[in-house]
């Protein structure tokens, strides 16, 4: 191959390396762009959800009285407590 | 004297809720008891069903509260959670539930006590209750009758008590109470049965 054939082959070799860094360096950045877009989607998203779920539970008094105290009739008062664990462990 | 306080935890969102539990506090803040603990502030309680809220499916806990005394307070209740995206650990809002002094005392109640109307002397405190939360609270058959003549009593241990009279029904949903005795320790200056009449005035309203 003669020199300036080589050279030919050369110049084109570099514009094509040239052409693929463009390319490259083009789609990381909008990559980059995406993806910290995205990321900013999902945490927004995450806190509205997380300020939902803060807001979403409820908390009421079911009921309230004197516990059930063992005084008079201990079995009575066995039954009583056993249910209020029974209950205790109700989902 | 304690009061076992029974509360519901429920979820409106359509996420299972992770490692929840609750925070206790109480308003103005002070020590106080859960289940015969030690006095604390701030206290923090398990939920069942390994700290699980899930949708539509509310979450009951019995708690004892105690060291209070016979005051007044209110507790303020916050969950305290995972959020189930990131595990940060989130509060709900602060949920208020009122202690009151009659839940923390005895209830009792004698039908046909026999007292007339006219045994009351002088200028007994007078309040209207509805029959229904009337009986609910002093946990009446609903197959028993109230009649005019009955004796509602709140008794705190051995020590001071609160008695009313039925003194009349009007109409079908509500009767008046008169204050037959009242035998408060020798410390208080009448504005513990003041708060006790106030607090029947909005628990049994009518």
């Amino acid at each position: 191959m003669t020199e300036p054939a080589v050279v030919k082959v050369v110049d084109r070799l570099q514009a094509t390396v040239q052409t693929i860094e463009k390319t490259f360096s083009t789609t990381a950045s909008t990559l980059t762009t995406q993806l910290t877009s995205s990321i900013a989607t999902m945490n927004a998203m995450n806190d509205v959800m997380e300020r939902f779920l803060q807001t979403s539970i409820g908390v009421g008094k079911v009921s309230c009285c004197v516990p059930v105290v063992a005084k008079r009739d201990s079995r009575r008062e066995h039954r009583r407590g056993q249910l209020r664990d029974d209950h205790r462990e109700q989902p | 004297m304690g009061s076992c306080v029974t509360i519901i935890v429920s979820s409106r969102s359509p996420l299972p809720i992770p490692n929840a539990c609750l925070e206790l506090r109480l308003e103005p803040e002070e020590p106080f008891a859960i289940d015969g603990s030690d006095s604390e502030t701030t206290h923090t309680v398990s939920l069942p069903n390994a700290g699980i809220i899930n949708p539509a499916q509310p979450v009951r806990t019995t708690l004892t509260v105690g060291g209070i005394g016979l005051h007044q307070r209110n507790m303020l209740v916050q969950v305290v959670f995972s959020s189930p995206a990131t595990q940060k650990t989130l509060h709900s809002a602060t949920h208020t539930l009122g202690l009151y002094i009659i839940d923390r005392l005895e209830r009792s109640y004698v039908p046909s006590a026999g007292y007339p109307a006219a045994a009351v002397v002088g200028e007994a405190e007078e309040l209207q209750v509805g029959i229904a939360s009337f009986r609910r609270f002093f946990n009446i058959h609903p197959a028993a009758g109230i009649v005019a003549g009955d004796v509602a009593v709140l008794v705190d241990g051995d020590r001071q008590s609160w008695s009313f009279l039925v003194q009349g029904i009007t109409g079908l949903d509500k009767l008046t109470l008169k204050v037959l005795s009242a035998k408060p320790s020798e410390h208080d200056d009448g504005l513990l049965t003041t708060t006790i009449l106030q607090e029947m005035r909005v628990v049994l309203k009518i």
